[in-house]
């Protein structure tokens, strides 16, 4: 199945000292760098930075439960194969920059290819999702290339 | 959660060698880790916090997301190797893993390069369970820069 790479979605996410911090407690890195005050400009936040992976606190947009696929899996894995049921199979990432509290990061995901496959309990497909994530500046930050399995 | 294990023994890339293998590390996911990720994320994919859906579809408890994985590796390297920069970081999930199951991380040098002006070093990562397979990938790495820590240019503008 090929797709023509018109992004899936697009949006934007404004970075928070509060978000980065949260993402650091969910992950459990205890790194003082990810600690360090709040959104009041006066205490350093501004020059607080966030653990590499914290895009993945960003991919995920904000859809309504209705628009998600029946298993409520990632909304771009509303598409039409017979798989019901999805898991995250594989990530690959390529930093080119720290994201900061107070950076507004664009997101902008497509599909790169829907790969048929047979599995040892029958038929799989590995659906491949590449975001790239840019900054304020249209300078990149992240990009990454996901493959979740569909069966 | 336990705590890293201390012992790290690699500071520079330049006391590593290709084919050795870094200090192992053992981590713990808790339940309530699981829980705030999915939140952070947004992630509501119920076979991350809803038992009874995970066992519908063949698991044995709630899994660990795959990108929850991924940051234990990126804690891994971390622990081990200091002021790094990640440039590129890859990762498969072999097998699942569920709340309070403890795995070992550990890594093993494919590639030093301090030939240039800038050294890089290459690993293969492992993540496992009971020597079970939970995640295998691979990462490139550079010592980290002050030029890593600056804000991009016209952050002052954008008044957020």
């Amino acid at each position: 199945m090929t797709f023509n790479g018109s992004p899936i979605k697009e949006f934007s996410y404004l970075v928070t000292a509060r978000d980065i911090k949260r993402f650091a407690q969910a992950i459990g890195d205890t790194n003082p760098l990810y600690q360090i005050a709040d959104d009041d400009p006066s205490n350093g936040a501004k020059r607080m930075i966030a653990p590499p992976l914290f895009c993945q606190a960003m991919a995920f947009q904000d859809v309504p439960l209705e628009d998600l696929p029946d298993d409520l899996s990632p909304a771009e894995l509303a598409i039409s194969v017979p798989g019901l049921r999805s898991v995250g199979g594989a990530s690959h990432y390529e930093f080119y920059q720290y994201v900061h509290a107070g950076d507004n990061i664009r997101i902008r995901s497509c599909i790169e290819s829907v790969t048929e496959k047979q599995g040892r309990t029958g038929l799989l497909f590995l659906v491949s999702v590449t975001t790239c994530f840019t900054n304020q500046l249209g300078e990149p930050v992240a990009k990454e290339v996901a493959t979740y399995v569909k069966r | 959660m336990l705590s890293d294990r201390p012992g790290c023994t690699a500071d520079l890339f330049s006391h590593l060698k290709v084919g050795e293998q870094l200090p192992t590390l053992c981590y713990q996911i808790s339940a309530p880790q699981i829980f705030m990720y999915s939140a952070i994320t947004w992630n509501r994919h119920p076979i991350h916090y809803n038992q009874s859906q995970a066992r519908r579809e063949g698991h044995s408890d709630i899994l660990v997301q795959r990108g929850l994985l991924g940051n234990l590796f990126v804690r891994y390297l971390n622990s081990c190797l200091k002021e790094i920069y990640i440039q590129t970081l890859d990762w498969k999930v072999v097998s699942s893993l569920t709340p309070d199951q403890i795995v070992e991380c550990t890594a093993t040098v494919t590639h030093v390069d301090q030939t240039g002006w800038q050294e890089e070093l290459h690993l293969s990562l492992t993540m496992t369970h009971e020597n079970r397979l939970i995640c295998s990938g691979t990462v490139e790495i550079r010592a980290r820069r002050k030029k890593d820590f600056l804000l991009p240019k016209d952050w002052e503008e954008e008044k957020v």
